[in-house]
């Protein structure tokens, strides 16, 4: 009998161990670090989860101990001593000159975290409600900018499309644009946000930096490997704090190059050009573009919004009423509530969504704004 | 640390033969350099605290620590105020003579023992009412040790009272 | 000498008139014993009410995908579950033991101040009301986390106001309540309790007492600042008019880092009590335990940015912080070293309070070893605002603060209802609230490390298993409580009659010198003491 439970736990410690370290592949620990900097993050946490470890254990068996030993029911007879000053001052000293020795290499992984000067190439990261932004300031691929939204279709979040979700391996964690890097680089980048508190935060980089409206803070990485690498915003910033990924894809340097080259001729080829007329439908189609981008996730793709908390766009009396007041709503964004400012977005993208918001669902003014008079309300 | 075994819960109304002696003070440990230090320090540390933030640009932390100072120095006030109070009866021959200290004011009555007698005051404390004048007794003590000095007094009280 | 004798004033006037009955007995009550009742039960209710958040959120984690509940409404359970905890469980649980017990074991009749006390403790279901009604405000409750950060809590809707209204109620609640508890230690103890004499439940109490006075006025000046910010055109936290965001943040946790000692403080005089009890020793080393707490409240002042490591400092700040948190370690080392060191050469027994303080020290000490592990800072900086702090804090505040709640719950409910609790149900709990506790939150560690963020209601895929695991345990750890909840009803109603002293190793004056029950006033004639 007892034999046979001992030959059933002895099988089920060992699934459970099988089962633990085949977890802990990818999931037990931090995930794998792909720069020097990540690397010693990594081994400085380790030594001081052994260190913790050692030290508990010591503890606890003494404590342990005294739980079998030292109990009533085995007939201990209590002891009545209450001081040792030598005991109590080893136990002051030694925890001290533990957190000496662990502060050492502490100071210095600290040090070179923060040193961000002399950048390869610099890439500012803007937060939004709730997407991020980049532009490429110095280096190579200057001038390229771009957003970043999330990219996983809505059905595979609600759940309508579960078989499809399950099938995902980057769910959640995937954009419709990539933070490309060259490797080996060192990439500086200025964080930053344009309207609550966001983080940029990329684990396998060991990077997570604050972006604070109004100020620029840095971080750096230099990816030692080619590679997607995926991340969140980790800063509560509202709604869709869960809902804006960050993708970062570290390139070979010809590749890179190549990569910069093709943004730079879509750039060249999607520059409007100023002096082109829009048609209303023009602007019905462009601005549905940046509707699904920006507008969907409040208002929802029906107009409707969501009731007691994002009002509707369709029969508003805003979107109904003085384009004017519509325009400046949009640049400076409603104080106090979710509304953020657009002012980010180009003249033709706001004059297209306002446009569309007019001449959508049950709305029918059969408006068109012209970019030139957004341009005229930016002064 | 040693605990005296048994409780100490009985009256201290001391009695001998005809005589009483009856002494209590409000329970009171008051130390004022040690309760200056406490209140004064955590002013001082409010204030503090909330000038920094002022001279960071925070200056609405200020009011809130000065009402605080206000809270924490009317009940320095308090308790200082009451801290030497104390109850004292004495009952000789015809005289029963009380003394209290209310609040840092003495105030000593002397009444008759054959006149005197015990009733419940308007406000429901214990009093002596002799000629038409009432004096309150039974301050800075519990009910069991109320109830012993009732017993006493009126086993030496000439007027039926409660 | 001719004198008028004036009614006489305060607290004296208490002593006598018979106990009341009825309603009013409660609303009116000046009594320590009947506010310390009211402050456990009302936290108790609080604590259902953020647990029931709790399992929203746990609900919604459950598997990957929005299904039970959308993000704002998420937002807004995180944000009140921690508000509702702090604020409403956890606070007013001690504040309740520090009211049944200070004046028990200083020999003092009452506390200082018996009518501050009642409207401190009446000050607390108003809040309440308004934290709960902010749930229905249009929009929703506030989802902004519980610390509130701007400029996020400024673009908030209208359950912010009532949010900020509460928590200044509640900040002034803890002020009145905090200056009694001050005033009571100091000036009620019996003749001859010096102070090194105090049991250390009143020495962490006086502690605790003066970092509640002396961040208070931070917390409600931040919340004020907020509250002009989103009404009165100021713009201390705006960019856009020169403020600055982060300045709330060093704001918020120059107050909330000593919030953190507020709650774990009084939890440590509660073990302190009831290890030598069980132990049936003198606790070891109680003058150290009583500078080691004081210099963990003065270290508390010193390193609130350590919750700021990436929001952006100067390395030298961030080296700083970095110093002055990881010697937190040292102090609380030392508790934790007495702590085994009364038990070695005891004679034990594990009766549920000494179960539960058992819990306490194993499991507070593994959040004091992540704690260890986040103070480094560029560990923290990968772990910042992941689940690893979620599991840190939860280890901290649930199995350090709640644990310890329950064994003075478990310690003193004889002394006050008179009634023995069922030991067997009461082990029960123990081990029930210990292996959900660890199967909620454990894993956490290892969703935090693999770089899950918190306060998301959808996660990637490869979070599931941990996530679906942590839910579970969750349910499991809500619905021992309601166990909790049964044992203590039935001790009330139809206990065992308790006899003065149960436990045979306590030694402090409620256990040696009061009958059981309690009398309605703890001491007539302060006890002396030699």
């Amino acid at each position: 009998m007892s034999k046979k439970w001992m030959q059933k736990s002895t099988a089920a410690l060992a699934l459970f161990l099988w089962s633990v370290a085949a977890m802990a592949e990818y999931k037990l620990n931090l995930q794998t670090p792909q720069t020097v900097l990540g690397e010693k993050i990594y081994d400085l946490h380790t030594i001081i989860t052994i260190v913790c470890f050692v030290i508990f254990i010591g503890v606890f068996g003494f404590m342990f101990y005294s739980v079998f030993k030292h109990r009533k029911s085995v007939g201990h007879k209590a002891a009545q001593f209450h001081e040792n000053t030598a005991v109590e001052v080893a136990w002051t000293l030694i925890p001290f000159l533990i957190l000496i020795a662990m502060a050492v290499p502490a100071t210095g992984t600290l040090i070179a975290m923060r040193d961000t000067s002399e950048p390869d190439m610099t890439i500012k990261a803007t937060g939004y409600q709730w997407k991020w932004g980049y532009d490429y300031l110095k280096g190579e691929g200057e001038g390229i900018s771009f957003y970043s939204n999330l990219s996983t279709p809505r059905a595979q979040i609600d759940g309508t499309d579960i078989a499809g979700r399950n099938a995902n391996p980057h769910y959640l964690l995937e954009t419709d644009t990539h933070v490309v890097v060259p490797v080996g680089k060192k990439v500086r980048v200025l964080v930053t946000a344009a309207d609550v508190i966001h983080a940029w935060y990329v684990p396998a980089l060991a990077v997570k930096q604050d972006a604070v409206p109004g100020f620029i803070r840095d971080t750096w990485f230099k990816a030692e490997k080619a590679g997607i690498y995926r991340g969140q915003c980790a800063e509560l910033c509202g709604r869709d704090h869960g809902f804006m990924p960050i993708v970062v894809e570290v390139m070979e340097p010809a590749q890179y190059s190549a990569w910069v080259a093709e943004q730079q001729k879509k750039m060249a080829a999607n520059k409007v050009d100023p002096n082109k007329t829009w048609t209303l439908d023009d602007l019905k189609v462009h601005g549905q573009k940046i509707y699904a981008q920006n507008c969907v996730a409040c208002h929802q793709a029906t107009g409707m919004g969501v009731p007691n908390a994002f009002p509707a766009l369709a029969g508003s009396k805003v979107v109904l009423g003085d384009k004017a007041e519509q325009i400046k709503l949009l640049l400076a964004g409603k104080q106090g509530t979710a509304m953020a400012s657009y002012k980010q977005l180009s003249d033709v993208d706001l004059a297209g969504v306002i446009t569309y918001t007019r001449n959508a669902w049950s709305n029918k003014t059969g408006e068109a704004i012209a970019p030139a008079e957004i341009k005229a309300a930016r002064n | 640390m040693q605990w005296p075994q048994r409780p100490v819960l009985d009256s201290d109304v001391s009695c001998e033969g005809a005589g009483l002696r009856y002494f209590r003070r409000r329970c009171s440990s008051f130390d004022g350099r040690l309760l200056g230090l406490v209140f004064g320090s955590l002013a001082f540390f409010s204030i503090a605290v909330s000038l920094v933030f002022a001279f960071a640009g925070a200056w609405l932390i200020v009011p809130f620590a000065g009402l605080e100072v206000a809270g924490l120095a009317f009940s320095a006030w308090w308790v200082l105020r009451r801290s030497r109070d104390f109850e004292r009866i004495a009952c000789d021959g015809d005289r029963i003579l009380v003394e209290a200290s209310e609040q840092g004011r003495l105030q000593r009555a002397e009444l008759n023992r054959c006149w005197a007698k015990l009733v419940t005051a308007a406000d429901g404390s214990l009093a002596l009412r002799s000629h038409g004048r009432e004096v309150v007794i039974g301050r800075y003590c519990g009910e069991q040790t109320r109830q012993a000095l009732v017993r006493e007094l009126r086993s030496r009280l000439g007027a039926q009272g409660i | 000498m001719e004198a008028a004798h004036a009614p006489a004033h305060g607290h004296a006037h208490d002593d006598h008139g018979h106990k009341p009955s009825g309603i009013m007995r409660w609303v009116k009550s000046t009594n320590h014993k009947d506010i310390g009742t009211m402050y456990l039960w009302f936290s108790f209710t609080m604590f259902l009410v953020g647990g029931v958040m709790a399992l929203i959120i746990r609900s919604e984690l459950f598997q990957p995908g929005l299904q039970i509940v959308q993000p704002d409404f998420f937002n807004s359970m995180t944000t009140y579950h921690g508000l509702i905890m702090v604020f409403g469980a956890i606070m007013p649980a001690f504040v309740g033991f520090a009211n049944w017990l200070i004046p028990m074991q200083i020999g003092a009749p009452d506390m200082a101040f018996p009518r501050m006390n009642n409207l401190s403790f009446w000050l607390l279901p108003p809040a309440a009301m308004l934290l709960i009604a902010a749930q229905f405000m249009p929009g929703g409750g506030a989802g902004v986390g519980w610390t509130m950060y701007a400029p996020l809590s400024t673009q908030a809707g209208p359950a912010m106001d009532l949010t900020i209204f509460a928590v200044h109620i509640l900040g002034i609640s803890s002020i009145m309540g905090s200056i009694n508890i001050i005033t009571t230690i100091l000036n009620m103890r019996a003749p001859g309790l010096t102070l090194m004499k105090l049991p250390l439940f009143c020495w962490t109490w006086l502690i605790t007492a003066y970092l509640l006075v002396a961040v208070m006025p931070v917390l409600a000046g931040a919340v004020t600042m907020t509250l002009t910010d989103r009404h009165f055109g100021t713009h201390f936290f705006n960019a856009a008019g020169g403020g600055d965001p982060v300045l709330y943040q060093h704001i918020f946790w120059f107050f909330g880092h000593p919030e953190v000692y507020i709650i774990a403080i009084p939890a440590f005089g509660v073990v302190s009590q009831v290890i030598p009890a069980f132990s049936r020793k003198p606790l070891f080393g109680y003058a150290s335990m009583v500078y080691a707490t004081a210099s963990i409240a003065i270290l508390s002042f010193m390193v609130w940015a350590h919750h700021m490591y990436t929001s952006g400092m100067p390395v030298e700040a961030q080296l700083y912080f970095m110093y002055a948190t990881t010697l937190i370690a040292v102090p609380t080392g030392v508790k934790v070293f007495n702590w085994v060191a009364t038990m070695w050469k005891g004679s034990l027994t594990f009766e549920t309070p000494m179960l539960f303080a058992l819990g306490f020290l194993f499991l507070f000490t593994l959040g004091g070893f992540t704690g260890l592990v986040l103070s480094i800072t560029p560990v923290d900086v990968q772990l910042h605002d992941t689940y690893y702090v979620v599991a840190h804090f939860h280890y901290v505040m649930v199995a350090g603060a709640l644990f310890s709640a329950f064994a003075g719950i478990y310690f003193w409910l004889p002394k006050w209802t008179g009634r023995m609790y069922d030991e067997t149900l009461g082990q029960w709990h123990f081990w029930l609230s210990l292996i959900f506790f660890n199967v909620t939150f454990f894993v956490q560690h290892f969703l935090g490390l693999a770089g899950m963020p918190r306060r998301i209601p959808d996660y990637a895929l490869q979070f599931t298993e941990f996530n679906m695991i942590s839910s579970i345990g969750a349910f499991g750890f809500g619905l021992s409580q309601l166990l909790f909840l049964y044992i203590v009803i039935k001790c009330i109603r139809s206990g065992e009659k308790a006899p003065d002293k149960p436990w045979d190793g306590a030694d402090s004056l409620e256990w040696t010198h009061l009958p059981t029950p309690a009398p309605w006033h703890s001491f007539e004639t302060p006890p002396v003491i030699k």
